[in-house]
């Protein structure tokens, strides 16, 4: 693996053009005739950089920033975790994972906790590395645990395609990827959640293309942009979707074209659709929502640890402990955006980093994470 | 000599037992390679005249730290090493192991006198390799004008360390008038930093990780011995020191505020400057630079009206050519890092939580 650090360098934030966007965003906010205007940031990436940034302070007090349930780790569900620890805690196993999964606290542990305690849970960048671990563990079942959105999917199809190619028989995935658009579409009808418009994340669309959305904004009537990380393009994405409220424009606008095309990227997707088809899929906190999630095709299902090791995930280590929705932990509503985490009455005190009770406030892209980490459990800055 | 060649070139549990074999790796490998008069002395402790340490330090540094003994004041750290790996670009486990040492001692206001060691090594480790440690050791010290003057050696069978973890203690004499707290800093202070921060951490990751070429992140490692001791000789409104090791800037500058308790600081992030690949590879990786440890560089707080003296003296030395003022100490939000960002807006910069990476120092 090898970085090109020049390409990184290159930043096109610039303050002078910052300026001139929130101009524009406080006059579409005057414009709109409405008393305040809910924005949701799907992505959890999206929320970090609106908190590193600095860019929530300064939009009109109208122009509310709601986060959604983009943070992967966070919308995976209790049973999940717990299964993927049941998994780590059986010798047999060697998990391998993306680092955000580890701190994650199921009922009564963590893969981290089982990591100190004895369990091999490996930490990779690519889901491909688990190839070489399964190649030097003969005698080991290597499990990937296969979390995030489309982003991440055609990594772990590759895993899988690699897998077949080589021959090996001791490399599994614990499925749990899922899909944005349908779940953009279920937050836009559900009934508590009151949005005017989406910012749309811009990783899962270089996979899946602008026009993923469509269907979606036509049917809920409510518009999204696809946006980019930087804080420009976070405000360019703003003043877009402002744009678009106050002209009663109800489709979808790429706002990220230096890497996002309208089709996205063909080859992944054709890699997702020959190892997987749709499916149902429980989201933490929310509930189950339909053809959200992603299984294995028939053809490769004997790569599924969910399916082969079903007795390993639900037992006999069954844990004993509460899920965090048992121990008040609001994450179903602060994923929805209902409320806002320090609404929730273990925010910092009880649950912090140190001590998380759910997910969101340990992932990386997490909404409480980035509440607690740049606010100051929930302090106000003085400027 | 000879049972060297019958070992081969490694470490064997028997070179811990306090045998012959240890007096062997003594001499020729530790002995030989930081060679002073106290280390000859071969005695169980170092026995040194402190009336000489302070007229040593005043010949060599022009520091005064007292004319008498009465008035002189010892500083005294210790600090173990077990980075991974023991090579890495910029330096090495005995380079950061002195390094490490020297500028605890410093940033407390103290010229460093004498550094002690203690090695703890892995049976099966290279005598070679330990060699290059060891010489890295002396170079480092030499060059700071101290002497290693006693140390220690234990072995442990294969698998119970990694390679290789040195102890170090330090000792030096605090230069007189000098009393660098975080209590000393008051609302309008200026915040230097050195040079850019994060490039030590950053370069471990690389290290392991092995995403970009590894000359093109380095270690910061450096002994900041002479521009420091040249800033305390010179400039007076100094109110605190600190070097940003482990959880960076970030954390050293939140436990300034929390020690002080009366002061918050502001960070400017407009005037923050980053070696751009590490700021390249951190961004990939997810990582804030402040929160990344530095081992050559000091975070120095000194009054608003002295910020330019104590710049114009910095400049002066390689190691810390690029120390810039990134903030100031206010007395708005008391007990907390903010950080003016660069489109306007302002986020805090709470103390590092859980562990960024571990075995970095």
């Amino acid at each position: 693996m090898s970085f090109n650090l020049e390409q990184y360098s290159k930043k096109i934030n610039n303050s002078a053009a910052a300026g001139k966007l929130l101009e524009s965003i406080f006059k579409y906010s005057d414009m709109i005739d409405k008393p305040g205007v809910n924005l949701m940031e799907v992505c959890g990436t999206h929320t970090h950089e609106i908190f590193k940034s600095g860019v929530k302070a300064l939009l009109p007090k109208k122009i509310k920033l709601r986060s959604g349930p983009g943070c992967p780790v966070c919308v995976t569900p209790d049973s999940y975790i717990d299964g993927a620890i049941n998994l780590a805690k059986d010798k047999n196993f060697i998990i391998t994972t993306f680092g955000d999964m580890l701190k994650v606290p199921g009922a009564s542990s963590s893969l981290k906790a089982e990591q100190s305690a004895g369990a091999d849970v490996r930490v990779v960048y690519s889901p491909e590395e688990s190839l070489e671990i399964a190649a030097a563990n003969p005698d080991k079942n290597v499990v990937f645990l296969s979390v995030g959105f489309e982003t991440t999917v055609p990594a772990s199809a590759f895993l899988i395609k690699s897998a077949e190619a080589r021959n090996l028989n001791n490399v599994y995935i614990y499925e749990a990827n899922k899909t944005v658009p349908e779940a953009i579409l279920a937050i836009a009808k559900h009934p508590a959640v009151k949005i005017d418009g989406f910012i749309l994340p811009g990783h899962v669309s270089v996979i899946i293309g602008a026009d993923a959305y469509r269907a979606a904004a036509a049917e809920s009537g409510i518009p999204g942009v696809v946006c980019g990380f930087e804080y420009i393009d976070i405000l360019l994405g703003i003043n877009s979707l402002l744009e678009m409220i106050y002209n009663k424009d109800r489709g979808i606008r790429n706002e990220y074209p230096r890497v996002v095309g309208a089709a996205g990227n063909l080859t992944a997707q054709r890699v997702i659709s020959e190892i997987f088809e749709p499916c149902d899929a429980e989201w933490r906190g929310i509930g189950v929502i339909a053809a959200t999630g992603l299984k294995l095709r028939e053809k490769y299902r004997r790569f599924s640890a969910g399916e082969k090791f079903a007795s390993v995930i639900t037992g006999p280590e069954k844990t004993k402990g509460r899920s965090c929705a048992e121990n008040g932990c609001r994450c179903g509503e602060i994923l929805l955006s209902i409320i806002e985490p320090p609404e929730c009455p273990l925010f910092a005190a009880v649950c912090n980093p140190v001590n998380p009770i759910g997910p969101c406030m340990v992932s990386s892209e997490g909404v409480c994470a980035a509440y607690y980490k740049y606010g100051a459990a929930g302090a106000e800055i003085e400027l | 000599m000879g049972i060297f060649s019958q070992a081969g070139d490694f470490i064997l549990e028997a070179h811990g037992n306090g045998g012959k074999l240890t007096h062997e790796l003594i001499a020729e490998v530790f002995a030989a390679g930081f060679k002073n008069e106290t280390l000859n002395e071969g005695l169980d402790s170092a026995v040194m005249n402190i009336g000489s340490m302070l007229e040593s330090v005043k010949a060599k540094s022009l520091a005064d730290c007292g004319e008498t003994l009465a008035e002189a004041r010892l500083a005294l750290t210790t600090d173990s090493y077990v980075v991974s790996p023991l090579f890495f670009n910029g330096g090495d486990i005995g380079k950061l192991a002195v390094t490490g040492t020297l500028n605890d001692l410093l940033v407390c206001g103290a010229v460093p006198c004498a550094i002690t060691c203690g090695f703890i090594i892995e049976e099966g480790f290279k005598i070679s390799e330990l060699k290059k440690i060891v010489s890295s050791m002396a170079e480092t010290a030499a060059k700071n004008g101290v002497s290693i003057v006693t140390g220690d050696t234990k072995v442990v069978g294969r698998g119970r360390c990694d390679g290789v973890y040195i102890n170090t203690a330090g000792a030096g004499l605090v230069i007189n008038g000098a009393d660098l707290k975080p209590a000393n800093i008051k609302a309008g202070d200026a915040v230097i930093i050195t040079g850019v921060p994060g490039n030590h951490g950053i370069c471990i990751l690389n290290e392991r990780g092995g995403y970009v070429d590894k000359n093109s992140v380095r270690s910061d490692c450096a002994p900041l011995s002479k521009p420091l001791i040249s800033l305390m000789n010179k400039v007076k409104d100094i109110k605190v020191m600190r070097d940003p090791t482990r959880g960076g800037v970030a954390t050293t500058l939140n436990e300034f505020v929390k020690q002080n308790g009366e002061i918050g600081i502001e960070l400017l992030e407009n005037s923050i400057e980053y070696d751009k690949n590490s700021k390249a590879l951190a961004d990939i990786l997810g990582i804030d630079l402040l929160y990344s440890a530095c081992e050559g560089r000091a975070l120095i707080i000194c009054s608003k009206e002295s910020a330019d003296e104590a710049l114009n003296e910095l400049k002066k030395f390689e190691e810390t050519a690029g120390a810039k003022v990134i903030g100031y100490a206010c007395a708005k939000n008391k007990g907390r890092v903010i950080i003016k960002t660069s489109v306007g807006g302002a986020r805090i910069l709470d103390m590092q939580v859980l562990e960024q990476f571990p075995r970095i120092c």
